[in-house]
């Protein structure tokens, strides 16, 4: 999958919405860190703990692995 | 006419102090120290006292000879013995570091060498029970041993390892050699160290023998052998120190016993004082909170914070209640403990000489770094030109250049000046701001060692007042007293003199410590009450061979946790044998106190008992003070212009032997004298009692 | 330097001072607490614990001396468990407890518990300490599930929990806890002196706050974290821009055992630094897996070595760093994955790869490896003069890596942790196990310019009829590494020797293991010796260059003998009754050998 064949989101901050007993961990796609509550949602439908790590994604990552991470 | 003398003998100077026993009378006499030989600085200050050496009463000691021993690492060989298996105990230590971000720190070596660390094949278990006895074959081995190390060690021929030309890194001389001896749960059981005690001191009766469960029968194996071999370490080197006193008193014909202050505050005879080197690490030290302890009660001050400021260092102590505390909690540098009844106090970095320094940060620090007395502070004009605590006080005018040390030393302003604005530059500020700077980095540096001892401890500062001394400390005191919040300041009289007048009131002190570890729910009584009367006993035999004749005070304390906890808090034991009765109510006071600490009880636990403590103490007859001079205030004798908060302002300078009792004096003022100069700032009076004890409210 | 000392909210130098001071004693006072107040010698005796201040946005204010593996990830916990709870949630009195591994903690027995302090009805911040318990149930006793395959069989996971409510027991939580650990009396105590350093923390942080207020407190803070900041980017500016690689492995005791690959770019641009491990392994079912918050901590603790001990330690000096950790590698677990032995064993390998990489920057402040095994020796019974159940968690110390100006310290414990090791006196006392010897491994640290410092070796002799032993090793089969052409340090080595039997023999010699250094669950009986051997400390520059004097002096002190002082340092020693002499001529003549040999071969 590339680039072009995600779907396109308006980026933003969301909030993780799970059950009371659901104790399960996401984390960055970025630098790894785990995401508490609050998720930044890139415009590629990436999730990031912050928006310094979609800007780190794209200054850093893309440039020197590519796209094809996820 | 009797007098006191008590001398204190520190790294710069001698001083000596002397006290008319009918009237009171003190007058002081300072020495420059003679650090090669310091029993010449003292002999050369009693010759030059005004009194006769068989009017002494008393004479008492206090010094800081193991204190640099220690340090600067000169001390004895020593040989180590210990239960084999164990022998690198002293250096494999605690393993922790220093701090845990710092790759540069490197571990301190033991006082003693790797080969010379001996195993005996004994073994003694957690119960005290022995598990492996030497037989007599295995002491004959041992002598053996030790035989052929003092022969290679004395071996004119054995260039490596002997003389000043010795370079190993642990710090031991070769031609002086002391043993200790540290088994495995000694302080459970001593007698298989008694036994090589004896066995070592008729096999080479030269040798000092310093044996863990009497110098320190501590819980934990390398605290234990680090003490004792701090302890061997200094042993030949007091002894020289002592021996070279004496004969230096026997030829003045000074023919009384004389005492060497402990750093529990209290004193032993200068014979015994030779056994037991590391119990007078801060022998110095000690005398001066118990100089700030008797000038508090002078002023109705039952809660004292002292505060002795002199040229490398400062030492803050706590009185609490009219009492000093102590700890048994020391060490020669991070990694080398000591543990030894001590009073607590907190010595750091921060002298009049203590150099201000920019880290790479870009923060203003002060010492610990100092310029000591060679070259010393910038405007000593011996060449040193870094900028000290001292410079900055002359360029703010609070330090008089003309009287510094009674007019002995003169300072140069300009040298202050220069080495204080190169610093200023690096900072951005300008002359009288950095001045300002150091002064109040090394105020706070202070106020934080004042807040160790008593908020750290749930002690509030706003009880307590702030008895300043030390050449430096009424310079600082009332911007610190004010900082942590304290109630006044108390300036005595001769402040530059404190410490050694301190040796004169202490009151001779012997403390005695059994480790019986036991259980609430399974302890023997009558066991623990014959075993604290025989400690009791044993403390007022020593107390009475020390000289005291008359009432004694007992105490008795015991430490205890909950069981499982490695920890303990002492309290005390209620008066009388303990019964079926009272032992309850001693369970229900630890509870207590434990939970006063912690802020939980656990009821249902069971108490462990540790260690029963025994302190007996000889209170000794304390001086009264002359009393202040009575009549006209009296006036400034100069005007000059003194730095203060708002800037450069015309202060008025006093003489403190002007001073009248009952005279009040309104900041800014300085009050100057001999050893010391008191800074009195804006909105601050000083009032002056009947015994000429200066007091500010703060 | 004049530009650094200004803050952007005008704090004077005094104030900064003052306050930094006051929140690192409050860190302190904790860990007084803490230490006096448990039962675990973990804690009395090693203070495997670390307590921090932070704010009310879970921002780390300040800290002590505590373990730099717990430091560098409570940063994390705190932070992450404020906002998965919500502050909201909060009320005076509470105190929330996890242990989750996945949630920002650095393994299973690391506990984190938190308490909000309040001033003027607000929440200013939060009083924090994570505390590594020694018995947490799960596959073996003392919390090292040495042959775990996955969390679960780990231990008690706790997800973010009321331990306290209002300064109530929350009781249904501490009836699971005590009934789910092995030593529930210990869990009882330890977890009561941990809510003690709370408490002592709370109310000294309040006192503090009574001297600025909240606002002012804020205020100072903001400008300490400030001033922490702009002095690390100072010292990472400092270092050579560029990209620095390193890569090296641990072994990671799956059947049959398996070298797990750790990848690391660390790329200095300007004032920032990034630590890059994309490229390691995936995780596997082993115990070696780090979480994030080891990752991070081993690359705060690496960089934090190499520069000014001074730099105030809040959250500031963190900020100039960045971590990538992917999900689901070696160094970011995710659920499944067992992670308990990352933080002890692989932290250390974590570290030396990151002054690997630093070492090519700034090669005048690297360290060669450490022996880099906590050695995790754990054994649990019953006490046969109290019939109480115990456990105990026993660490050692190795030998450090030689430096460029100075040896590595012998027998100290690993970077990860500071822990003091438990006395003879106190572990004989508390456990029916008796030790026969204690003592340096005499040639253990790598030859180098500046040596490697020494590890050690013990010996303990089992007293009682049945006990349970455990164990997590590393460095049994590659040397820790020195450093610009010196030796590696020893390796480990754990071996047994049963009753009346003569030989100490490899635990999967004498009972099958799978490995010889992580095993689960071995009985062992009266009279059964283990010996433990602990890595040393990789050397530093040439051995030929060290100073002759110095070789000369390690041998009299016998940290080197004289076979070593001739092959590895070429220094020629003659011993003749005790005594140690240099040949002059033969050791010129050695030495010039080992530099011709080495000119040919690739040394160096």
């Amino acid at each position: 999958m590339n680039e072009g064949e995600k779907k396109a989101v308006v980026p933003g901050w969301r909030k993780l919405n799970w059950p009371w007993w659901d104790t399960h961990v996401i984390n960055c796609q970025m630098c790894g860190q785990m995401i508490p509550r609050d998720v930044w949602v890139a415009e590629d439908g990436l999730e990031f703990c912050t928006e310094e790590c979609d800007g780190l994604y794209r200054t850093y990552w893309l440039p020197r692995y590519g796209p094809n991470r996820k | 006419m009797p007098a006191r003398i008590g001398v204190d003998t520190g790294g710069t100077f001698t001083d000596l102090v002397e006290l008319d026993e009918e009237t009171g009378a003190v007058s002081v006499i300072k020495r420059p120290s003679t650090p090669d030989d310091p029993g010449r600085a003292i002999l050369e200050a009693l010759r030059h006292s005004a009194v006769e050496p068989d009017q002494i009463a008393r004479f008492v000691l206090g010094t800081t000879v193991v204190l640099n021993s220690l340090l600067q690492r000169n001390g004895a060989r020593v040989l180590y013995v210990t239960s084999e298996g164990f022998e690198d105990i002293p250096f494999l230590q605690r393993i922790n570091r220093r701090f845990h971000y710092d790759l540069k720190w490197v571990r301190p070596l033991p006082l003693v060498r790797r080969r010379d660390c001996i195993g005996v094949p004994e073994r003694v278990n957690y119960r005290g029970e022995v598990e492996r006895a030497l037989e007599e074959s295995d002491l004959q081995d041992l002598a053996a041993t030790i035989r052929v190390r003092l022969n290679r060690i004395s071996d004119p021929s054995n260039g490596a390892l002997n003389g000043d030309s010795d370079v190993s890194p642990n710090g031991g001389r070769s031609n002086e050699v002391a043993i200790a001896v540290n088994l495995l749960f000694s302080y459970v059981n001593p007698e298989p160290e008694r036994r090589l005690r004896d066995f070592l001191r008729s096999e080479f009766p030269d040798l000092p023998v310093s044996i863990s469960s009497d110098v320190a029968p501590i819980w934990r194996e390398y605290e234990r052998s680090s003490t004792t071999l701090a302890d061997a370490f200094a042993r030949p080197l007091v002894g020289r120190f002592i021996r070279s006193l004496q004969r230096g008193l026997d030829d003045l014909k000074f023919e009384r016993s004389w005492a060497v202050m402990k750093s529990n505050g209290g004193q032993m005879l200068s014979g015994i004082a030779e056994e037991r080197p590391v119990q007078m690490i801060l022998s110095g030290l000690s005398a001066g909170i118990i100089a700030g302890r008797f000038y508090g009660a002078l002023a109705g001050a039952d809660n004292v914070i002292t505060l002795d400021i002199g040229g490398t260092s400062t030492d803050v102590g706590v009185v609490v209640d009219g009492r000093v505390r102590f700890t048994t909690e020391w060490r020669i540098e991070f990694g080398l403990p000591v543990s030894a009844p001590l009073i607590d106090l907190n010595t750091l970095g921060a002298g009049g000489g203590s150099i201000a320094w920019i880290n790479k940060g870009g923060v203003l620090q002060v010492g610990p770094q100092s310029a000591g007395a060679d070259p010393g502070p910038a405007c000593y004009g011996q060449g040193g030109d870094e900028p000290t605590v001292t410079d900055a006080s002359v360029v703010l005018g609070r330090l008089n250049p003309d009287n510094f040390l009674g007019g002995e030393v003169k300072l140069d302003a300009s040298l202050a000046q220069s080495a204080i604005e190169r610093l200023g530059k690096e900072l951005g500020t300008d002359l009288e701001e950095t001045a300002r700077a150091i002064i109040e980095v090394t105020n706070e540096n202070i106020a934080e060692a004042m807040r160790l001892l008593t908020v750290r401890r749930g002690l509030d500062p706003r009880h307590f007042d702030v008895v300043a001394f030390g050449g430096a400390g009424p310079l600082h005191a009332a911007a610190v007293a004010r900082s942590i919040g304290a109630r006044r300041v108390i300036v005595p009289p001769h402040p530059g003199l404190a410490s050694a007048f301190g040796t004169l009131l202490a009151d001779l002190r012997v403390d005695k410590a059994w480790t019986h570890i036991v259980r609430s729910d399974s302890i023997d009584l009558a066991r623990i009450n014959v075993r604290l009367d025989e400690l009791v006993n044993e403390a007022l035999d020593e107390l009475r061979e020390e000289g005291f004749d008359g009432e004694p005070m007992i105490e008795r304390r015991v430490s205890a946790r909950y069981d499982g906890q490695n920890y303990e808090e002492e309290i005390p034991i209620p008066e009388g044998p303990l019964t079926e009765e009272s032992f309850p109510r001693l369970l229900e006071d630890f509870h207590v106190h434990y939970e006063g600490i912690y802020g939980y009880r656990l009821e249902q636990e069971i108490v462990e008992l540790v260690q029963f403590t025994v302190t007996t103490r000889g209170a000794t007859s304390k001086p009264a003070l002359p009393p202040a001079p009575v009549g006209s205030p009296g006036e400034p004798v100069d005007r000059r212009q003194v730095w203060f908060e708002g800037g450069m302002t015309d202060c008025a300078i006093y003489r403190r032997e002007d001073l009248t009792s009952g005279q009040q004096i309104s900041g800014p003022a300085i009050v100057e004298e001999l050893d010391s100069t008191t800074l009195i700032d804006p909105g601050l009076i000083l009032s002056v009692t009947a015994d000429g004890l200066g007091i500010m409210e703060v | 330097m004049s530009g650094m000392t200004g803050t952007p909210n005008g704090t004077d130098q005094v104030t900064l001072n003052v306050v930094y001071n006051r929140l690192v004693g409050i860190c302190k006072e904790m860990g007084s607490t803490m230490m006096r107040a448990a039962y675990s010698p973990i804690f009395s005796e090693s203070l495997d614990f670390s307590c921090v201040v932070f704010d009310r946005d879970g921002v780390m204010l300040a800290q002590s001396e505590f373990s730099p593996a717990q430091v560098g990830a409570i940063r994390f916990v705190v932070k992450w468990l404020i906002a998965e709870i919500g502050d909201d949630m909060l009320k005076p009195g509470d105190v929330v407890v996890h242990n989750d591994p996945y949630r920002g903690g650095v393994h299973m027995p690391e506990h984190v518990v938190i308490k909000a302090v309040y001033y003027e009805g607000e929440i200013f911040g939060y009083v924090a300490n994570i505390a590594h318990m020694s018995e947490i149930g799960g596959l073996a006793p003392g919390g090292f599930a040495a042959t775990a395959t996955e969390v679960y069989q780990e231990g008690l996971r706790l997800p973010p929990v009321w331990l306290m409510r209002g300064g109530e027991y929350v009781q249904d939580i501490w009836r699971v806890i005590m009934t789910n650990h092995r030593a529930p009396r210990y869990s009882w105590g330890d977890l009561h002196a941990m809510l003690a350093s709370l408490n002592v923390a709370e109310r000294r942080l309040q006192e503090v706050l009574e001297t600025y207020g909240a606002e002012g407190l804020s205020t100072i803070c903001a400008d300490l974290m400030a001033h922490a900041e702009r002095w690390m980017r100072v010292e990472i500016r400092a270092m050579p821009d560029g990209e620095y690689y390193f890569e090296d492995s641990i072994s990671n005791a799956t059947d049959p055992p398996e070298e797990d690959w750790f990848r690391l770019r660390v790329v200095i641009d300007g004032d920032g630094l990034i630590a890059d491990f994309t490229g390691s392994d995936p995780q596997g079912p082993h115990v070696m897996n780090c979480t994030y918050g080891v990752t991070a901590s081993a690359v705060y603790n690496a960089v934090l070595q190499l520069v000014d001990n001074d730099i105030p330690h809040n959250d500031g000096v963190y900020r100039p760093i960045t971590v990538i950790a992917p999900p689901g590698t070696v160094v970011n677990v995710i659920e499944p994955g067992a992670s308990v032995a990352g933080n002890t064993e692989t932290h250390p390998r974590l570290w030396a790869i990151v002054l690997g990489a630093l070492a090519q920057a700034v090669p005048e402040r690297a360290a060669a490896a450490t022996g880099g095994s906590s050695s995790n020796f754990l054994f649990g019974g019953t006490h046969p003069d109290t019939d109480q159940y115990y456990v105990h968690y026993h660490l050692e110390g190795v030998g450090w890596g030689g430096r460029a100006d100075a040896d590595g310290n012998s027998n100290q414990v690993v970077p990860n942790g500071n822990c003091p090791n438990t006395p003879v006196e106190i572990f004989e006392t508390r456990y029916p196990f008796v030790q026969t010897a204690y003592r340096l491994r005499r040639d253990s640290g790598g030859p180098g310019k500046h040596r490697g410092g020494l590890s050690t070796e013990r010996i303990m002799e089992v007293r009682t009829d049945d006990i349970t032993v455990s164990a997590v090793f590393n460095g049994m089969v590659k040397k820790p590494r020195g450093l610009f052409g010196a030796g590696g340090g020893a390796t480990s080595e754990l071996t047994v020797r049963r009753a009346g039997t003569d030989e100490f023999l490899t635990f999967r010699e004498a009972f099958g293991t799978r490995s010889n250094s992580r095993f689960a669950n071995i009985k062992l009986t009266h009279g059964d010796q283990v010996m433990i051997r602990t890595p040393g400390g990789g050397g530093y520059g040439l051995p030929w260059e060290r100073d002759v004097e110095l070789v000369r002096q390690d041998v009299e002190e016998d940290f080197v003998s004289v076979a070593v002082a001739g092959s590895d340092y070429g220094v020629v020693m003659m011993e003749s009754d005790g005594e140690f002499t240099v040949d002059d001529r033969a050791t010129a003549a050695r030495r010039a050998e080992m530099l011709a040999a080495a000119g040919v071969g690739d040394s160096g």
